[in-house]
């Protein structure tokens, strides 16, 4: 297991560490970027400091869990501190313009209803659709990643989905 | 939220029309049958959204450096703050200024042999040298012998 070798002095920790990042960094990247509401560079500093963190504290991986959901929950938990130093929310309420994603949406408008929709979401009920429909997590993984139980994370979805469901719905008329 | 457990997931697998009577009948309990086909479209849409999108790339963020464990590379790479460093010559130097430049050792003062200064001058002799008859009276002290 290659967070092992990070955790303990045993084999080629720099091999290990470029291993996972190649696995991980463009996942990680997608889901900042998505969570941070598009911000690009927000998203790629923030992927780096999530590497760097397990470059530093790699004893803090908890073995209970597997390395995917663990990676995510560390990274799930930098966004939430993220949102509640920016207690407003106001700053990622915002749509991001300026990005080749943005190019994207526009030439799709259903793409870009479901990204306004999804900007409108309350933060939890944004990752967990994130976490679902983009990454395809099972229930039982995003609980983890989430730290709340299967039922709650349902629920969460169900909620999600009605929000996003009313925005769409709007957006239509 | 049990209800809400099982509606996510007959919402996200099938459409209204594929349910059983017993599952449309509990769904008609909790929701119209236009707002089910409307989240089961709005997921259906997000689903599409997120697998047409392109794929970000982590090109220019590169991959961190690993330190060695090694205790002596540890050891080498520690780096004291300059601070710390500023407190530690203060220490240093009030100490040493605290500290006597000498201390005699007992051993010393045992070697030491004793001077004993005998003055035979006499409180006569001292008025020899007294003007005018300072000291008057004599009250007959003898020698001062200083040990």
């Amino acid at each position: 297991m290659l967070v092992k070798v990070l955790q303990q002095n045993i084999g080629d920790k720099q091999r290990a560490m470029n291993e996972l990042f190649g696995r991980y960094s463009n996942k990680m990247l997608e889901f900042f970027y998505y969570s941070l509401n598009k911000d690009r560079e927000m998203a790629k500093d923030f992927t780096q400091e999530l590497f760097l963190k397990l470059v530093e504290k790699p004893e803090r991986f908890n073995l209970d869990k597997t390395f995917k959901t663990w990676f995510y929950s560390v990274a799930s938990n930098m966004c939430k501190n993220e949102y509640r130093k920016n207690a407003t929310e106001k700053k990622y309420t915002e749509f991001v313009v300026n990005d080749n994603q943005s190019s994207f949406d526009a030439g799709n408008k259903g793409g870009f209803v479901i990204n306004e929709a999804l900007t409108c979401l309350k933060p939890s009920h944004k990752n967990s659709i994130i976490l679902r429909y983009k990454f395809k997590m099972s229930i039982r993984e995003m609980s983890e990643i989430l730290d709340c139980p299967e039922a709650t994370v349902r629920s969460q979805l169900f909620y999600a989905t009605k929000e996003l469901s009313k925005y769409l719905k709007k957006e239509e008329v | 939220m049990k209800n809400e457990k099982s509606l996510h997931e007959l919402i996200e697998n099938y459409d209204f029309s594929e349910l059983s009577i017993a599952q449309q009948q509990f769904i008609l309990t909790e929701m119209s049958r236009e707002e089910y086909t409307n989240m089961r479209k709005t997921i259906i849409e997000t689903i599409i959204y997120f697998d047409e999108a392109p794929i970000l790339m982590a090109e220019d963020i590169v991959s961190p450096k690993v330190k060695s464990n090694h205790l002596l590379l540890k050891f080498v790479n520690y780096k004291i703050p300059v601070y710390k460093i500023a407190a530690l010559l203060v220490i240093v130097f009030s100490i040493q200024n605290l500290i006597p430049e000498e201390i005699p050792s007992n051993n010393q003062v045992s070697e030491r042999t004793n001077e004993y200064i005998i003055d035979t001058d006499t409180f006569l002799s001292c008025s020899r040298y007294s003007s005018k008859n300072s000291i008057k009276y004599d009250q007959g002290l003898s020698r001062l012998v200083i040990n």
